[in-house]
């Protein structure tokens, strides 16, 4: 387990072509190189716009890339994201990547507990047992036991953001992408989502993440990536 | 990996001088639902009238992998064939139910007549799966045995689709099929073909204008426009990240997907 390479980003090229702002070329990664081993959290550093969440999103394939590849070890096949078919995309993201976006994108109609069950299911876990461990995820995340069969529209965004996370962690991916996982939420949850990533590391997950609260930071990153930006003529 | 469940390649269709599909070419698989996005006259019903066997395309072909006979060109068959095949193996959910549904006959029968069609030929096994089916599209099965015609918009759209699925298609078709509805009662058809679609392990083809049905339904996009895919790709990609100058308006114009 220990010194398995599960990320390898190399020399990964990012811009965004604005088509409606006459074309304007809007550089945001340029050659970063960054590789993430099972157990590590590197914490992805860097001012506003300094292109973290885009690199994230590089790596989940969200985003599309111009030059270099963003590498993923999937069922001990190295993956290019940046290259794969749409298919491949699709197999690692349900196996391998469990990715927490800063915002709950909403399913209308599904309650918050199917949404957590879903990423499990879909790795063929049995209900019974997918069922049991979504709701012991809620309770850690300390979503009353009333929302749970709710559709969380409705919800706070911290409760949106607990749901979210709790989907992330379901199935226990080796590499986790986290977003500001705790940017919303209260202290004890603060706590709570800080167990779920020394707990994932110890099961062997390479997480990547973005945590503005130095306090998070400090307790579950192994190291620091700094990200600068790109200046307007790379 | 297996071959392609669709494959169409080069596939134009002119309306006199003007192609109203012009050199498409894209692949589908098996379990994949992918969205045909674009605005009105872009071309995206006569792209998937081409695709379905009722619209003969001036260039280009259309391989649809059979169950026993490999791959066919659609295009290339007997009518008849082309005909056995849409019976059997595709289904087809236009945008207003009434191109759909015959209206002489009740909700249960408009689901039991594709079974039949099939060879279905035991009565109480065809009502059976009609009754099933009418419930797995949330209808009350007490109305089984009214005609559809009295049925409200979103009624009918349900019993079109239970008549598309009772007889387990390979392939489906759908144009629009929410739109026309209220907002709510759009969502709860959504919903359910979401259900569906995972649970079935659907493969579907969806034309929409409504970028959310592609985001809530879709694996993956092609947008269309001027009767050419300018752009392709996972759905989340060409909506979050979307590459040409066309996609850029078209999702910038839209109310977040
Ligand atoms: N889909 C997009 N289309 C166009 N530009 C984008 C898109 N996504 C991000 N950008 C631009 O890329 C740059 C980097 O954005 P990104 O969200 O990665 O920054 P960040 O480091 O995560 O910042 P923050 O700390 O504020 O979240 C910004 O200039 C942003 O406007
Ligand atoms: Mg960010």
């Amino acid at each position: 387990m220990k010194n398995k390479k599960l990320i390898e980003i190399n020399r990964l090229c990012k811009h965004f072509v604005l088509h409606q702002q006459d074309g304007l070329r809007l550089p945001v990664l340029h050659g970063v190189s960054l590789s993430a081993e099972a157990g590590e959290c590197v914490a992805v550093t860097g001012g506003s716009g300094a292109g973290k969440s885009t690199l994230l999103k590089c790596l989940y394939a969200n985003y599309r890339t111009q030059a270099g590849s963003a590498r993923v070890r999937h069922l001990d096949v190295w993956i290019d994201m940046a290259s794969a078919h749409a298919r491949e995309v699709l197999a690692v993201r349900r196996y391998t990547i469990g990715y927490v976006s800063q915002f709950l994108r909403v399913i209308p109609r599904v309650a918050a507990l199917d949404i957590v069950m879903a990423p499990m299911l879909a790795v063929g876990m049995e209900a019974q047992v997918s069922r049991r461990r979504a709701q012991v995820l809620l309770e850690r995340l300390h979503i009353a036991s009333r929302l749970w069969t709710l559709p969380p529209a409705t919800f706070s965004g911290g409760e949106q953001q607990r749901i979210n996370i709790a989907r992330g962690f379901a199935a226990s991916p080796p590499v986790m992408l986290l977003d500001e996982p705790t940017a919303a939420l209260d202290d004890a949850n603060r706590g709570a989502v800080i167990e779920l990533i020394r707990e994932a590391r110890r099961r062997g997950a390479a997480v990547l993440g973005i945590f503005h609260d130095e306090a998070v930071r400090d307790a579950v990153a192994t190291r620091h990536f700094e990200l600068h930006p790109v200046a307007a003529h790379a | 990996m297996h071959a392609p469940l669709l494959e169409v390649q080069g596939l134009t269709h002119r309306y006199g001088t003007r192609a109203a599909c012009n050199n498409i070419s894209f692949s589908l698989y098996s379990g994949e639902v992918l969205a045909v996005v674009g605005e009105s006259g872009s071309g995206k019903t006569t792209l998937l009238r081409c695709l379905s066997g009722q619209l003969r395309p001036d260039a280009g072909c259309v391989m649809f992998e059979t169950r026993n006979a490999g791959a066919v060109d659609v295009w290339g068959m007997s009518e008849a064939t082309r005909r056995m095949l849409a019976r059997t193996d595709w289904g087809f959910v236009h945008q207003n139910p009434r191109d759909g549904l015959r209206l002489d006959v009740s909700a249960g029968a408009n689901i039991g007549e594709r079974l039949m069609a099939i060879g279905a030929r035991h009565y109480g096994n065809i009502r059976g799966e009609a009754r099933a089916w009418m419930s797995k599209v949330e209808l009350d099965v007490q109305r089984m045995d009214e005609s559809p015609a009295a049925f409200s918009g979103g009624m009918q759209q349900r019993v079109q689709i239970a008549r598309n699925l009772v007889s387990r298609p390979r392939l489906v078709f759908m144009d629009e099929p929410t739109a026309g509805l209220d907002v709510s009662v759009q969502a709860r058809l959504l919903d359910l073909l979401r259900g569906l679609a995972c649970d079935l392990g659907l493969s579907a083809i969806i034309v929409t204008h409504d970028l959310a049905v592609a985001r809530l339904l879709a694996h993956r996009t092609l947008v269309m426009h001027d009767g050419c895919v300018v752009e392709e790709g996972l759905t989340d990609q060409v909506l979050d990240d979307p590459q040409q100058a066309y996609t850029q308006l078209l999702v910038s114009s839209a109310l977040p997907a």
